[in-house]
């Protein structure tokens, strides 16, 4: 059993959650719900909650502050939001959960699969460190969250080199040598790391435009990545390719 | 009529002005050098030589000697010369067969010493002799044949003296034309090598002068000859002034100062007489005899004549003679004598034809004709008149006058342009090379102006085009994004009513699934309304859950089925979102809506060639047929709004997208023909 807190500052919200988790009762035990961020606070510390579903626009003031005035950051979080497309980006940056309003059953049976098969809280702190830490800084300097096979593994984007396609999973080729695979696909990164300076050079490759040392005029073309890796730039996205790396 | 004797002056007569005292340095030096040796050979030639126009006796005998002396010593080139020495002195006694042999010795000498300047010399030496016995065309022969040679040794000097000549000859000859055409040619020569204080252009000048009085061009005859006597008396050459006195005379009596003229000719006389030259006393005699017929003074006039007759005999001069005997004629036939006319005319036309002379065998013909009319001779009168204009057609025509004129002209503008040439060779090249450089610079200002404006014209056309399809695009493309945007409140009305039926039905849960549905496929198509194209993955992803609410709507239920074709990469392969959803929901709505039983839905995407794909929806509905007008009044918004967006995108990417609505025995098929767009182009 989880025990859940539900904060959220419109009743109507709180209540179709608590329809939706009591459709599961043998996996919510929801001890409480929360209408404001103070309120929200004081019941996190004093209740410790495995899991709060967390509203992103509480009053005048910001699901983020909650977790910024928390004391202990050891319990999981699914982000409601009804549209806010900020927000969804630094979600999906710090790979944290989220359910979008009205909450549809499905994706609520598909969040509560993937809490269920989740192993520790100790990834739930860096996703939330990454996300806070993105909303603090500069666009610039963002960094990702990355689930892989065993970790969370937390990145500055601009170690991220490139990412090339794998069927379904996505390799990840860091300025450390090394290499990660995430379980999403390519164009879940595409979406994330788009604004972020990079582009899809391929339909199997996302490079990061600040590191790519050289491009040739071959047939077909190839971007020179800072690891002296080829990578095949497609000729349909050779211009738009071109133009990005002339705006750096 | 009036035939006056003129002095036409030879370069050749140039050399005569021999020094007296260069004589008497000579014949000392002679009398100290006994041996017949060089030293004496030199002597005795230079002496033979200044002899010539002083005393041409004396000259022939140096010049023996000479040629003594110089075949003792084998110089060939000495001998040659003391024979051409010889031939100048026996000319001036009048001896022209022995000048003409002593020419040729020292031609064949030259000849087989291959020396063709000297040998071009001797021709012109002979032409002179033949120019002296009146045969000009001879003499002519001779000239031109110097000229050439002259030519070819490149020496202008002597080309012009040639030419020069030969404008003597052609006077004689009476080609006024071509002779006017050498003397300009020769003075223009001069011209060029600045050589116009020399005797060789005052003698040219003198001549032209002389053909210009023939032409009754007085006044530029006048120039001429004042140009000429100037120069003459610069240079003290006094044969030279007495013929410019006597040509001068010639001119003030043709324009009837007849004391002026005789002035002149005495002045002439004076000094031919001083230097013992009978042609240039028999010329001056003969001028004054003129003179003298016309002021009527016949006996003063016969006895100059008689003089003049006298000397031209002993010299051969049978032009001069001709025009003496034609005067006397006159004399005697004024004074009643007209046999002795008839027989003097007769003498002056015999000569005047050995002399080859036109114009006096025509002034002869008609002097004869006159005394014939005279003696009542009519017959032959009129013989003699015809036979004198037949002749006189030949030299005197207008069109030859006409050709003068033109002659002249074309030599002054010769003339012009030659010292342009020479003068001024270095700046006219300096010119044109300056003219070169600025045409160079124009063309190439024009060229590259040219090309420059090219450029910006097609800059400009390029960018209005360009600017012009940007906003085209702009346009269609917020048009396309508007048509987008239209889907969605037709949607959400049908969306709305069906919720509204749930509630009114008392059907909570339904409701709120129905509710969350919509809001999720909302979200969707929200999210791809802002691109023109997505992939088929996700356009696929919209439509089930398009499908997914529409089958929760239908009391009936239906079944559906996407089938893509496993050629198809669903994540690269590109479709305008949305396309399907109007022709879907027309086929739920009015196709399988209206059955009793359970419909089927099947939506395939098919590669139809390699450009094309086919996206066709097939239900196993009622039909359009069976469709009521109001019902496809209502379907008509989704589907028009879907035909417009294939319209903008025919024309905005030229593509030739088209809908195919087809009518199956059971059922509605609909197929979008799309043009096949990859997301990412395979580059292997």
């Amino acid at each position: 059993m989880i025990n859940t807190l539900i904060i959220d500052d419109e009743q109507h919200c709180i209540d179709a959650l608590l329809k939706l988790t009591s459709k599961y009762s043998d996996v919510f035990n929801v001890v409480k719900t929360c209408t404001n961020v103070t309120n929200a606070v004081e019941t996190t510390n004093a209740l410790n909650p495995d899991l709060v579903f967390l509203d992103v626009e509480i009053n005048n003031q910001t699901g983020f502050e909650y977790l910024q005035q928390v004391k202990h950051l050891n319990f999981m979080v699914v982000f409601t939001t009804a549209y806010s497309k900020y927000a969804v980006k630094a979600f999906k940056f710090a790979a944290l959960h989220y359910l979008l309003k009205p909450i549809d059953f499905d994706d609520f049976d598909e969040v509560v699969n993937r809490l269920k098969s989740q192993k520790t809280t100790e990834d739930v702190n860096k996703k939330i460190d990454t996300l806070l830490y993105n909303l603090k800084e500069d666009t610039t300097k963002k960094r990702i969250s990355i689930n892989t096979a065993n970790e969370c593994v937390v990145l500055n984007v601009s170690n991220i080199i490139y990412c090339e396609a794998k069927v379904n999973y996505t390799d990840i080729y860091i300025d450390n040598g090394k290499k990660i695979t995430s379980s999403k696909t390519l164009k879940r990164f595409e979406e994330i790391l788009l604004e972020s300076g990079f582009y899809r050079v391929s339909q199997s490759c996302l490079v990061n435009l600040s590191h790519v040392k050289k491009y040739t005029k071959t047939k077909p073309p190839y971007a020179v990545m800072s690891n002296a890796v080829k990578v095949k730039v497609s000729l349909s996205s050779k211009e738009g390719f071109l133009k990005q790396l002339l705006n750096l | 009529m009036f035939k006056k004797i003129s002095y036409l002056c030879f370069l050749f007569s140039a050399v005569l002005v021999a020094q007296q005292r260069e004589i008497d340095s000579l014949e000392n030096q002679l009398v100290n050098t006994k041996l017949a040796d060089s030293t004496r050979l030199n002597l005795l030639t230079d002496l033979g030589y200044y002899y010539y126009s002083i005393n041409a006796k004396k000259g022939l005998k140096v010049l023996d000697e000479a040629i003594t002396i110089a075949k003792n010593l084998k110089n060939a080139d000495k001998e040659a010369r003391a024979y051409q020495y010889k031939g100048h002195n026996y000319s001036t006694i009048g001896n022209d067969s022995m000048a003409l042999v002593m020419y040729d010795k020292a031609g064949e000498i030259y000849k087989s010493a291959n020396n063709y300047n000297k040998q071009a010399r001797l021709i012109y030496n002979k032409g002179l002799i033949y120019f002296n016995k009146s045969n000009y065309v001879k003499a002519n022969k001779c000239n031109i044949e110097a000229f050439e040679a002259f030519k070819k040794a490149n020496d202008s000097v002597l080309m012009a003296k040639m030419l020069n000549s030969m404008g003597i000859n052609y006077m004689y000859l009476s080609d006024y034309p071509s002779s006017l055409s050498k003397y300009l040619e020769a003075l223009s020569i001069y011209k060029n090598l600045k050589d116009t204080l020399s005797l060789d252009y005052a003698n040219a000048s003198q001549n032209l002068a002389i053909l210009y009085t023939k032409l009754k061009t007085y006044n530029k005859a006048l120039v001429y000859h004042e140009k000429a006597s100037k120069i003459y008396q610069t240079l003290n050459y006094k044969y030279g002034l007495a013929n410019s006195y006597n040509n001068i005379g010639n001119i003030y009596d043709y324009l009837k100062q007849q004391q002026k003229a005789i002035d002149n000719y005495q002045k002439s006389y004076g000094i031919m007489q001083k230097s013992d030259n009978k042609l240039g006393m028999a010329n001056a005699l003969t001028n004054i005899g003129i003179v003298n017929v016309g002021l009527k003074n016949y006996n003063k006039a016969l006895t100059n004549f008689n003089e003049a007759k006298a000397l031209y005999e002993t010299i051969g001069n049978t032009n001069n003679l001709a025009i003496v005997y034609e005067y006397m004629g006159e004399s005697y036939l004024n004074t009643n004598g007209l046999l002795k006319a008839k027989n003097h005319y007769q003498q002056a036309y015999n000569l005047a034809k050995k002399a080859q002379s036109l114009s006096l065998q025509v002034s002869a013909l008609e002097a004869l004709a006159t005394v014939n009319k005279q003696l009542k001779n009519y017959k032959k009168a009129y013989n003699y008149i015809n036979e004198a204009v037949k002749l006189k057609d030949s030299f005197n025509s207008i069109e030859k006058k006409e050709e003068l004129v033109r002659l002249e002209e074309k030599y002054k503008y010769q003339n012009e342009k030659n010292i342009l040439e020479n003068n001024h060779k270095q700046e006219q090249l300096l010119f044109a090379n300056e003219l070169k450089r600025q045409k160079f610079i124009k063309t190439t200002y024009l060229a590259g102006g040219g090309i420059i404006l090219c450029f910006i014209v097609g800059l400009m056309v390029f960018y209005k085009k360009k600017r012009d399809a940007d906003f085209n695009t702009k346009v269609a493309t917020t048009e396309l994004k508007a048509l987008r945007a239209q889907m969605n409140p037709h949607f959400i009305f049908n969306t709305l009513n069906a919720i509204n039926n749930y509630v009114v039905s008392n059907k909570v849960d339904d409701a709120s699934n129905y509710l969350t549905k919509f809001s999720k496929l909302m979200r969707q198509t929200l999210e791809v309304s802002m691109y023109e194209n997505i992939t088929i993955e996700e356009d696929v992803k919209l439509l089930e859950s398009y499908l997914d609410i529409e089958k929760k709507r239908i009391p009936n239920g239906f079944i559906y089925e996407i089938i893509i074709d496993d050629s198809i990469d669903k994540s690269n392969v590109l479709v305008p979102s949305m396309i399907m959803q109007p022709f879907v929901e027309n086929s739920i709505w009015h196709g399988i809506s209206k059955l009793n039983g359970s419909g089927v839905i099947t939506i395939q995407i098919k590669k139809i060639n390699n450009k094309q794909l086919c996206y066709s929806v097939d239900d196993n509905g009622v039909g359009i047929t069976n469709t009521n007008k109001m019902n496809t009044e209502h379907t008509s918004l989704g589907i028009k709004i879907t035909n417009d967006r294939i319209s903008v995108l025919n024309k905005t990417k030229n593509i030739k997208a088209k809908v195919n609505i087809i009518n199956k025995s059971l059922g509605t098929r609909v197929e979008v023909i799309l043009p096949f767009q990859l997301a990412y182009l395979n580059n292997d």
